[in-house]
């Protein structure tokens, strides 16, 4: 039955249209159907199921929820009912709204799919389903920039594609299968360079990260939440998924952390000297998918199991901010840091939601990121030098969340002071709380989530 | 070879000198009846299953075509019929000179059909005819080489090279793979939208049906041919800003990836699936550029600018992103099939070729889709579309995405095609 998770998206994303008002609630309570039917079907040993697709080409549907999957959809489940949740009120004034809830329900079981397939073509497809609905939406519900952010997305996101489609046939043509089974194991490393390529265009790994920070910040805010949140996940999943398949891979982990490295300060870097909130989120991005990748070099051990949890705890402190900075935008009209402050005062609910997701994002313990990044620091521990340097970034990320939050919620500004500012509705707050109260239960009890 | 009763490939040439006779209004009509009662014909009366499948999916596709829009005129109605009965005619020849004569059946009528526009398309269909004389000559004289090699016309046998060599000249020239395309993209241009839709839909694959009736398979030449029309094809409408030939390059460019995979031992079932997905793929698209370009008399995708922000081009979108191969759309499928069959036959080279290609084209059609549908109108464009013509569009939309995403029963109608072709 777990086909049911996608299906229901899928179906409600075709009647979205024809919904007109309603669009919005009928793309919530899909969404957290889906949610509501993955809960009960926590693995103690992998569920999968399996039907014919073209068998002709050895081709299946077929799916299943393990340790790395089931945590994932969760995830994604959930953010996407929430930003679903939160759309009803900020996108109220916006045009083709049914249009908007269909591409958000696809997105989502795009993702869902992606992380469910077992089959590597059925893998492939929601993979595009995924990257071409939010193709659309960056580029019909963005911001100003979004129409050419939303190109340079789509051609960079088609070369992921065809790599792991280059990839996928030739796993296929060495073993004659297109099933994504964990069993399968030793082949020759060379296979694995498509892979590693796909999917270090879609974590936006220098030198492929140029996308990233145009696409999510051009985003409207609840996409942003999904691509920040979720998506960035995507990749990591698929470097966890396929590597099991490859021997060898030992010989590339330094590259691969070394590349991790320099992904993570970069990008840190870059966040430091941002002006607007949702850049300032999307260069975290950047230098968050380092850490993933970094905890993926680990191959193995501790690393791999903090990846695998830093996309959970990242994944949702990521679209808390992200969230939050369309709260911002909602109430004071703009996300430049430079125009912002005072809002402490002004919208402390806000406030508070921001700080808890920023101290978790800037790893502090008893919030969610602290409890993976610890692992992906001990699992780097075999690279001193760049497990040093990645220590270092967590000092970055902590002043550029520090530095901008006080900027916006502290410091005292005149004009804000006096501002006219928009109450924030209790469907945007709703969604931004839950998110939080999963950052703070993540950050204190993380094992319930944790199957490796 | 000739198990097909010839009643029912006549059936629109029958009809053709009635039309001339019913007058002005009615021709067109008759012509979607008898399209469809061949339509009809073809489940209930015993043909060859190779034939059947062709027979049904030309007949579907050129049904919709004509049911789309009336076709002005008695004149083109019948040149519409034997043109139809062209391709027909082509599909169940069993031997090479009646595959000739029907070949040239379909080029003839469908040359005039380009021709009677306006000057533009006058010249564009003299170009057309003057081009696919010449590969009716090689293919002619391929024919006659291939009569002193083997004793016969029928297939199979072993034709010399030369005589191979001038016959997959005379089809290629037919199909529009580089280097042959050249009169291609000004014909697709200057002809009307249901021309441009029967050529790049149904006389496109008729030099595949020869290759596949006549000539020896999995060559090396045919991934040559393929791979360089499909690479050329990409390059070309990178810079190409006129809708119906950036259209018409990404029908040639498909054209490239059927004789790629045609070349490959496990290719020829694909190769005919992505013939059924190209045909419908093709013919939505030209059908509904058609109605944009009458609608603003523009034709570049600048001009065109926002003219898909509306539901027809919602169609219109899904049918280039169905053509630009992306899930769950039709042509992903039989790509990703054909790519396989390079992967599995250990041509890890080509199918990375094949690979680029897929990603150049992918540009062009970002690009379109960039400027027709992401950026906002300049001025209101207002599309007038009849209720014909969204039945057809919806049709052909479905299509379009059930065989990307349910797939088995074409592939299964392939694996038929390709067990009984000869």
């Amino acid at each position: 039955m777990i086909w049911l998770v996608l299906l229901v998206p899928i179906i409600a994303a075709v009647l979205a249209p024809f919904a007109r008002g309603k669009a919005g609630i009928l793309a919530f309570l899909a969404l957290l159907f889906s949610f509501l039917f993955i809960l009960p079907m926590y693995p103690a040993k992998a569920l999968t199921e399996s039907a014919p697709w073209v068998p002709q080409f050895g081709l299946s549907i077929s799916f299943r929820v393990d340790w790395l999957s089931y945590p994932l959809t969760l995830l994604i489940a959930l953010v996407s009912a929430l930003a679903a949740l939160y759309s009803m009120d900020y996108m109220k004034d916006r045009e083709d709204q049914p249009l908007y809830y269909a591409c958000l329900l696809l997105f989502a079981a795009g993702m869902m799919g992606v992380t469910l397939s077992s089959d590597m073509i059925l893998f492939y497809l929601f993979w595009e389903v995924m990257v071409l609905s939010s193709f659309f939406l960056i580029s019909e519900w963005g911001n100003q920039d979004a129409k050419q952010a939303s190109v340079k997305y789509f051609i960079y996101m088609r070369a992921s594609a065809l790599a792991l489609l280059f990839g996928i046939l030739w796993v296929h043509a060495a073993t004659g299968s297109f099933e994504l089974s964990p069993g399968l194991a030793g082949l020759t490393l060379l296979g694995f360079l498509p892979f590693l390529l796909a999917f270090c265009i879609k974590l936006a790994i220098f030198p492929f990260h140029n996308w990233l920070p145009d696409a999510y910040s051009a985003a409207p805010a609840p996409v942003s939440a999904m691509l920040g949140g979720l998506m960035v996940n995507m990749g990591a999943y698929g470097l966890l998924r396929f590597s099991g398949m490859f021997a060898g891979i030992g010989t590339l982990s330094v590259y691969i952390a070394l590349f991790a490295v320099i992904t993570i300060l970069y990008g840190a870097f870059m966040a430091l000297r941002q002006d607007s909130l949702k850049r300032l989120w999307a260069w975290s991005s950047v230098s968050q998918t380092g850490y993933l990748l970094f905890g993926f070099a680990a191959l193995g051990g501790i690393g791999l199991t903090g990846t695998a949890l830093q996309m959970i705890t990242h994944g949702a402190t990521k679209a808390l901010l992200f969230l939050v900075a369309g709260a911002v935008v909602y109430a004071a009209g703009t996300d430049e840091i430079s125009k912002l402050g005072s809002l402490g005062g002004r919208m402390p609910k806000v406030a508070v939601l921001a700080f808890i997701g920023g101290l978790s994002l800037a790893g502090i313990p008893l919030f969610a990121v602290f409890q993976s990044e610890w692992m992906i620091f001990a699992g780097g521990l075999q690279f001193p030098a760049l497990d040093a340097l990645a220590m270092l970034a967590a000092l970055l990320t902590l002043a550029y969340v520090l530095l901008n939050l006080q900027k916006v919620f502290m410091k005292v500004n005149e004009t804000m002071e006096n501002a006219k500012l928009k109450e924030v509705p209790w469907k945007m707050m709703l969604a931004m709380a839950v998110l939080a109260i999963v950052v703070l239960l993540l950050g204190i009890y993380p094992s319930p989530i944790m199957l490796r | 070879m000739f198990d097909v009763p010839m009643g029912l490939v006549l059936i629109p040439a029958i009809l053709a000198p009635f039309i001339a006779r019913l007058g002005e209004k009615t021709p067109w009509r008759m012509l979607v009846l008898f399209l469809l009662l061949s339509l009809a014909s073809v489940l209930i009366v015993a043909l060859s299953p190779f034939v059947r499948i062709f027979y049904f999916l030309f007949l579907l596709g050129a049904t919709l075509v004509a049911a789309y829009a009336p076709l002005d005129g008695w004149w083109r109605s019948t040149l519409f019929g034997l043109t139809v009965l062209g391709v027909l005619g082509c599909v169940s020849s069993g031997d090479l000179f009646s595959f000739y004569i029907f070949l040239e059946l379909s080029l003839l009528s469908s040359a005039i059909l380009v021709h009677n526009r306006n000057p533009a398309s006058t010249k564009a269909g003299l170009n057309y005819l003057m081009t696919s004389a010449l590969g009716s000559i090689l293919f002619l004289f391929g024919i006659a080489l291939y009569y002193s090699s083997t004793g016969g016309l029928l297939a199979g046998g072993g034709p010399s090279l030369i005589a191979v060599a001038l016959l997959l000249c005379g089809l290629a020239l037919k199909s529009a793979l580089f280097p042959f395309h050249a009169w291609a993209p000004v014909a697709y241009d200057e002809s009307d939208p249901q021309t441009s839709a029967l050529l790049s839909g149904l006389l496109s694959k008729l030099g595949f049906i020869g290759i596949l009736k006549f000539l020896p398979l999995q060559t090396n030449i045919l991934l040559v041919l393929g791979l360089a029309t499909a690479l050329y094809a990409a390059v070309v409408a990178l810079r190409e800003m006129n809708l119906k030939k950036i259209l018409a390059y990404s029908s040639i460019g498909h054209m490239g990836y059927v004789a790629f995979a045609l070349s490959f031992a496990a290719g020829a079932v694909p190769a005919v699936v992505h013939m059924f997905n190209h045909l419908i793929a093709a013919v939505l698209l030209f059908l509904a550029a058609g109605i944009f370009i009458a609608a603003t008399g523009k034709r570049r995708i600048d001009e065109l600018q926002g003219c898909c922000r509306n539901p027809l081009g919602v169609i219109f979108i899904i049918g280039l992103l169905a053509a630009a191969g992306i899930p769950p759309l039709s042509c992903f499928f039989s790509e990703s099939m054909i790519l396989k069959s390079a992967f599995d036959s250990g041509s890890v080279l080509a199918g990375f070729l094949m690979i680029a290609a897929l990603l150049i084209s992918a540009c062009f059609y970002i690009k379109v889709v960039y400027f027709l549908a992401v950026k906002e109108p300049k001025d209101k464009i207002v599309a007038k579309v009849s209720n014909a013509q969204w039945a057809v569009l919806i049709a052909l939309l479905l299509f379009v995405i059930l065989a990307g995403i349910y797939p088995e029963p074409l592939v299964r109608a392939a694996e038929t095609v390709v067990s009984t072709i000869r």
